[in-house]
This record gives C-alpha cells, structure tokens and sequence, in this order.
C-alpha cells in the first residue's frame, strides 16, 4: 500500500490572506509544512493555484489544481486519480504549523477501515464555550455533526484528513448544504449526504495558523523553545 | 508489464540515466528486495537510485552498490522497460517543448557548431534547456530535470537518455540528426 502527503495551500485565505508565505524563523509557513511532512518518509506534494506558492517549493512536489477548487478536500480529491496514483492519502492543511507524524501515520492506519478520516483531539471546556471554535461530535469515532455555537462538549477536529480513492468517487457526487457555509466546515458534507466520517483520536499540541494572533502565538512558543529547550 | 522475471541478483549500471533506470526496473519489476548494483560511479548511481524511487512505484529495501562488475546483467531493451515502470505522479503539460543538444565534439550523437547555433538560437526562444543527460551533482537537480521533461509538450534533441525517458511520460522525441556532408574536392 503506498501513501502520499498532500499539502493543500491558497493565497486567498479569509482571516489571514497571505499566510502561506509568512515568515516561519526563515522559511516560508507552506514551505515548513512541506520539508516536515517530507522528513516524515512518505512522499509529500503542495496542492496550489498560486504561482506564489509554488514557487517555494521544488518543481516536482507541486500538483496544479483549479482555481475553481472550492475548498481544500475539493484540491486534495482533486488529484487523486488524476496527478497522483496512491493507495492512501493523507492531507496536512497548509496552516499546521507543526506536523505530527503520529497523527499521519493513526490516519494512515484508521484508512485499512474506511475511506475517509479525520483526526481529532479532547477539547477543553474554555475551547468548548468559545463561539469562534469550531466543535465536533462524534461518538464511537463517527462524526455525527460539526458546530461554532457554544456548547459544553465537542472535540476540536485537527487539520488532518485521510482518504482513499473511494471517497473521491463519493465527494464527487454530493451536494452542497447551506449549513456547511454557515460553520465553514466542508466536512460536514459527508454527514449531509448520509455517508460516514469517522475520526480517529490524537494527542497533538501543534498550532494552526488561522489568524494573525495564531502566529504571534505560534512565535511565542517557537522562541522559548528556541530559547530555554534545545541544545 | 513485459519484463520477464528471473533469478538475477546483480546489475551493471553506466553513466547514462535512462540505462540506469533501465536496471532498476528490471530489478523492481522482477521483485528483487535487495538487488546489487555494480557501477562505474557509485555517487551517481546513487543520485539515480534516489531519483529513480522518487519517480516510480518500488518495492526495494536495501540495494547494494558495488564497484563495476562486467559479469552482472545489463538490460538493453529499452522499449520494455518504458513500459513496465509505474509512475507515483503524472504532469501536466505545461511546456511547449524542453530540448538538450550537444556538439560533435563532445559526442559522436551531436552536431557541428554552425549547425548548433542555429538550432540552439530556435530553441532557445519558447524551450527549457535540459542541458547535459550526465554528471548530475544532486538527487534534487535530476529530479528537476526529470519534472521540466515531464512537463513538455515534446522533447527535441539529442539522442540521449532524455529521449528515452520521454516515452516515460509519453511524450513525442524528435531526434536532431545532422547529416554529415561527405567531404567534396
């Protein structure tokens, strides 16, 4: 069974236009993602529509997608089958400042079972009651919904997904519900349709980089690790 | 696939990427885990082993490689081995054409230099130059050269391991011939 990596980045990003390209200690956001994912030993590709983006990354690594790729399961499905000819694929969003193999390879093993899969870890309460962080709940590792409001349970849903080729030739057939525009979550497109996502839980303390804030945040931290822990 | 399968643990391998490319698909289509190959320039060899991995689908563990050995098997048919490797990644097609050409004085597959400069001043306008098909210096820089080749309309040029490893990606190889006059008193 052979595995890829795939990277889906855009320019255009709503809260923090730009961010693929922002400073990570020397590198480029996309380009950190991508030499981390690749040091991981499976085979990684960037998925862009931006000449910026590629740019950054070696020739080889970059698939073309559309520009009129609605979102990033829309960039990743996409390629499969067509660019690129794996078994498994895993996708690390663009904005996962520190990739986990741990969680790739629980996604790359919860992928014998079914054909699509997302990560998640525990959510605290804070994050439980805040409205601008997106909640998933599940039970039994099947997605049953995803939402902003707040609540008192929910799990926070990582920026990692897996899929087989199977779940694009299902993707490729569902509609579109308003309410998955009102969460911003595209996952939620499984469950509208009446398939299955099931999800698989991690320990992950990586940031994302959803907005200007993520990444003062995501220095801080960088710096004192820098700072106070290695060498 | 066309390759027959055999018993053969060891291959030789030369200086040219598509021959050595030739000898890993052999060695992977007959399901060799740890096949040995013997080299004129191991450094090489290894910078088109790890291209070679990066390109196509194997199942290799540990290959081994050793000095040149004029015993060990060498896979001449090229037209087979075009059609028996398994690509991870395909290209669109975003080049008009990529072209290498070389002079007579470097290769007897080369041209004289008038006829150079004129092909290389055509060329040059809407083409990407893959340069020398030898002497890589890193995994990286084949491996560039391999994409720009396999993100071609057509390959132009000398007959050189490019023009094999363009029925790899299926594209169209026109080989830049020149017919050498016959001296005249």
């Amino acid at each position: 069974m052979s595995t890829a990596i795939v990277i889906p980045a855009r320019m255009e990003s709503t809260r923090f236009p730009g961010k693929a390209l922002i400073d990570m200690d020397g590198r480029p956001l996309i380009r950190r993602v991508f030499d981390i994912c690749e040091s991981f030993g499976y085979d990684t590709y960037v998925l862009t529509d931006s000449q910026e983006i590629a740019d950054v990354i070696t020739k080889f690594n970059v698939i073309w997608t559309s520009p009129d790729c609605t979102d990033g399961t829309d960039r990743c499905l996409s390629a499969i089958d067509n660019e690129l000819h794996y078994d498994k694929y895993i996708n690390v969003q663009g904005d996962t400042a520190d990739p986990n193999i741990e969680v790739v390879k629980a996604i790359e093993k919860a992928l014998d079972d079914h054909y699509v899969i997302q990560a998640h870890k525990k959510m605290t309460p804070t994050g439980q009651a805040d409205p601008t962080v997106c909640k998933m709940v599940q039970t039994n590792n099947i997605v049953h919904w995803f939402v902003r409001s707040a609540l008192t349970y929910g799990d926070f849903a990582l920026g990692y997904h897996g899929y087989t080729p199977e779940a694009k030739k299902r993707w490729n057939t569902f509609t579109h519900y308003n309410e998955e525009k009102i969460e911003s979550i595209e996952a939620m497109r499984w469950i509208q349709n009446n398939d299955m996502l099931k999800t698989v839980q991690v320990l992950d303390t990586g940031i994302e980089i959803n907005t200007p804030e993520d990444y003062k945040l995501w220095k801080k931290h960088y710096n004192y690790y820098k700072k106070n822990i290695s060498d | 696939m066309s390759f027959t399968e055999c018993n053969v643990e060891g291959y030789r391998i030369t200086d040219a990427v598509s021959q050595a490319f030739r000898q890993f698909t052999h060695a992977n289509y007959s399901k060799i885990e740890n096949p040995i190959f013997y080299c004129d320039t191991i450094e090489q060899v290894k910078i088109f082993y790890k291209a070679y991995i990066t390109l196509f689908k194997t199942q290799f563990k540990t290959p081994i490689f050793n000095g040149w050995n004029d015993k060990a098997l060498y896979i001449e048919d090229p037209v087979k081995f075009n059609r028996s490797v398994n690509l991870k990644r395909t290209f669109n097609k975003e080049y008009n054409y990529c072209y290498s050409i070389a002079k007579i004085e470097n290769t007897h597959k080369g041209i004289d230099d008038t006829a150079y400069e004129h092909l290389l001043n055509i060329l040059k306008k809407d083409g990407h130059d893959l340069g020398d098909s030898r002497n890589f210096v890193s995994v990286d820089q084949l491996i560039h050269k391999l994409t720009v080749l396999a993100s071609s309309q057509i390959y132009v040029g000398t007959n050189c391991s490019w023009l094999y490893l363009a029925e790899v990606f299926k594209i169209p190889a026109i080989n830049t011939h020149q017919w050498m006059y016959p001296e005249r008193d």
